[in-house]
């Protein structure tokens, strides 16, 4: 019975060493005594495998029941202090959408439309005398205006004006429309090219320059307007739709790192939401403003003393700031779906600067709706003390963008 | 950027008298490093006690909140960790007191699946029930020992006996226990 008990107390690190040899020696002896070592030995591993760890839901039960939920942890003494002094509340979001606001407002006023045909024709009538002139071409016999300065013959849209065979402009009852012309094998698109149209007296003359088409009156010169060619090449009736004002919302699921269990579990997706402003300038490209709410997990620490102190808290914080977005790689014209990237910059409450990267596509079945799906990455630097830290976000974000009708 | 390491250097009775701070972020990061470093333990106590993890997690909450409530008003304390046993050890008793009122109904008792090998499941279930077939000062001993690592003077302290009063139970604990398992750890190969 001694020897077991001695055995108990080894096996629990409390045994008296004067008592080790002889246990040792009763163990080389002892064949019951060996067995009963083994069996504990695996007890003592059944037992070790045995853990289960209290949900994360506990924690922030405990916070809120003691009244300590919802403030920031750790942050004791002096961060950032100038920073934060000028910074502080409301400062920097406010200060996100001023610049966001200031963005959008120098792009509307420095804004030269491009790619309107509507406008163009107009001006085209103004100058004829001709009342409603509208501009109508076919969607494939606009793709080889498209980039006529740089068309190669091999190209699909060389192809496409040779088969289309349209690539003059002129009017009929007032209407300025296409003309069928035949390319010959040797034209060369690259070099500057005048159409004769035999129609009408008005818009006669199409003269491929660059990436616009020139439309002259051949009774009235040196009367000429110039028609933007579309860069997109989209279609025609879509240029309208393109310009406007949408409101967007989207959910961001995203993770932080440094990853942190302080309030994790109450970062559900409302608490990572966005609403936005965006002005779109054309097919491509968009600019805007953005606020929205999410945690950020932050794990940062400073010497203190002889030690080294960390903390960890994650905030929810508000943040605002300027957004531009862009089209990266048409994938479907007719419901206009393509790749976007878009860039922003702003701040995260007393934080810091915020800036995020999506990728991501966007699908407009109507010109009213865009659905918008994305990857993004964004990060989150910051200084405690000296040092700098930074947290990590990444995640996908889903969302819809409207733009009403009176806002086109 | 820096690169983390995430440890708190406070001490317990740092972060101790923390929580009667006036700064409610001070607090709260008083109490949150003390919940990071005594939850498990606390959380596991409670759980082998009561043997259920929904009851382990209230039992575990009500605690820590304890805790902080007389935290505000003791401002220091020695014994930190010793003194979130104590209060978790009597909201186990409390607890088992006024349950033992209660019928108990067999749907109740919980089968923890933590996607755990059907073998390994089974001897933990095994080792649950053996564990419910010790008397209760022999199984809190062997929880606090095997469970929560605490030497015999920490147990002896913390269930206010003798240190020989801890080994004769703590000895009288494994050979029950060894006597239940043996068949089982020969079979499953622990």
């Amino acid at each position: 019975m001694q020897s077991l008990e001695h055995l108990y107390a080894f096996m629990d690190g409390e045994l008296d060493p004067v008592f080790e040899k002889q246990l040792f020696s009763e163990l080389t002896i002892n064949e019951d005594l060996r067995s009963e070592m083994k069996d504990l030995l695996s007890m003592r591993e059944a037992v070790r495998r045995d853990v289960v760890v209290p949900s994360l839901f506990v924690k922030d039960r405990l916070l809120t029941t003691v009244g300590l939920a919802g403030t920031s942890a750790a942050i004791t003494t002096g961060m950032w202090p100038t920073v934060r002094n000028a910074f502080s509340g409301w400062a920097a979001p406010v200060l996100g959408v001023l610049v966001g606001v200031g963005a959008t407002a120098l792009a509307l006023i420095s804004y030269q439309p491009i790619n309107d045909y509507h406008t163009s024709a107009q001006s085209l009538a103004a100058q004829t005398d001709i009342p409603n002139l509208t501009l109508v071409l076919p969607r494939e016999n606009s793709a080889p205006i498209f980039s006529a300065n740089h068309l190669s013959k091999s190209s699909k849209h060389y192809s496409n004006l040779r088969s289309a065979s349209v690539a003059s402009l002129s009017s009929e009852n007032g209407r300025l429309s296409t003309k069928e012309n035949d390319l010959s094998e040797n034209n060369d698109i690259n070099s500057q090219e005048i159409i004769e149209s035999d129609r009408s007296a008005i818009a006669s003359n199409v003269n491929v320059i660059s990436d616009q088409v020139s439309v002259a009156d051949n009774s009235a010169q040196p009367k000429t307007s110039k028609i933007h060619a579309e860069r997109d090449n989209a279609a025609i009736n879509a240029d309208d739709s393109w310009q406007g004002v949408s409101i967007r919302a989207r959910g961001l699921f995203n993770r932080s790192f440094p990853v942190s269990n302080i309030n994790a579990e109450s970062n559900s997706w409302i608490n990572n939401a966005a609403f936005g402003a965006l002005f779109k300038f054309n097919s491509c490209f968009a600019a805007g403003v953005e606020i929205g709410m999410e945690r950020f997990a932050q794990v940062f620490g400073s010497a203190e003393g002889a030690s080294e102190v960390w903390y960890e808290q994650n905030p929810q914080m508000l943040w605002a700031g300027a957004l531009v977005q862009y089209k990266l790689l048409q994938l479907d014209r007719n419901m206009d779906v393509h790749l976007y990237g878009e860039t922003f910059a702003g701040a995260a409450g007393t934080l810091g600067f915020l800036g995020r990267q999506t990728v991501g596509l966007n699908v407009t079945p109507t010109p009213a709706l865009t659905i918008s799906a994305g990857a993004e990455a964004a990060i989150l630097p910051y200084n405690f003390k000296g040092n700098w830290f930074s947290t990590e976000k990444f995640g996908f974000t889903l969302g819809l963008s409207f733009t009403p009708e009176g806002l086109r | 950027m820096h690169s983390f390491k995430q440890t708190t250097t406070y001490s317990d009775a740092e972060l101790f008298s923390m929580l009667s701070s006036n700064r409610t972020e001070v607090a709260q990061t008083g109490l949150a490093t003390l919940y990071d470093r005594y939850s498990q333990r606390i959380f596991t106590y409670c759980r082998k006690i009561v043997g259920n993890t929904t009851v382990a997690e209230d039992l575990l909450q009500e605690t820590f909140a304890r805790f902080f409530e007389s935290a505000r008003q003791l401002r220091s304390a020695e014994n930190v960790a010793g003194y979130l046993f104590a209060i978790a050890r009597n909201q186990c008793l409390n607890y088992k007191t006024k349950r033992r009122e209660e019928l108990i109904l067999p749907e109740e008792i919980e089968i923890i699946s933590r996607d755990r090998p059907y073998e390994q499941q089974e001897l933990l279930e095994i080792l649950d029930r053996a564990l419910d077939l010790l008397p209760d000062d022999y199984r809190e001993a062997f929880i606090l020992r095997e469970y929560n690592g605490m030497s015999y003077n920490e147990i002896a302290d913390a269930l206010c006996v003798t240190l020989d009063i801890v080994k004769v139970r703590l000895f009288r604990a494994k050979k029950k226990l060894r006597e239940i398992l043996a068949p089982y750890l020969i079979d499953l190969d622990v």
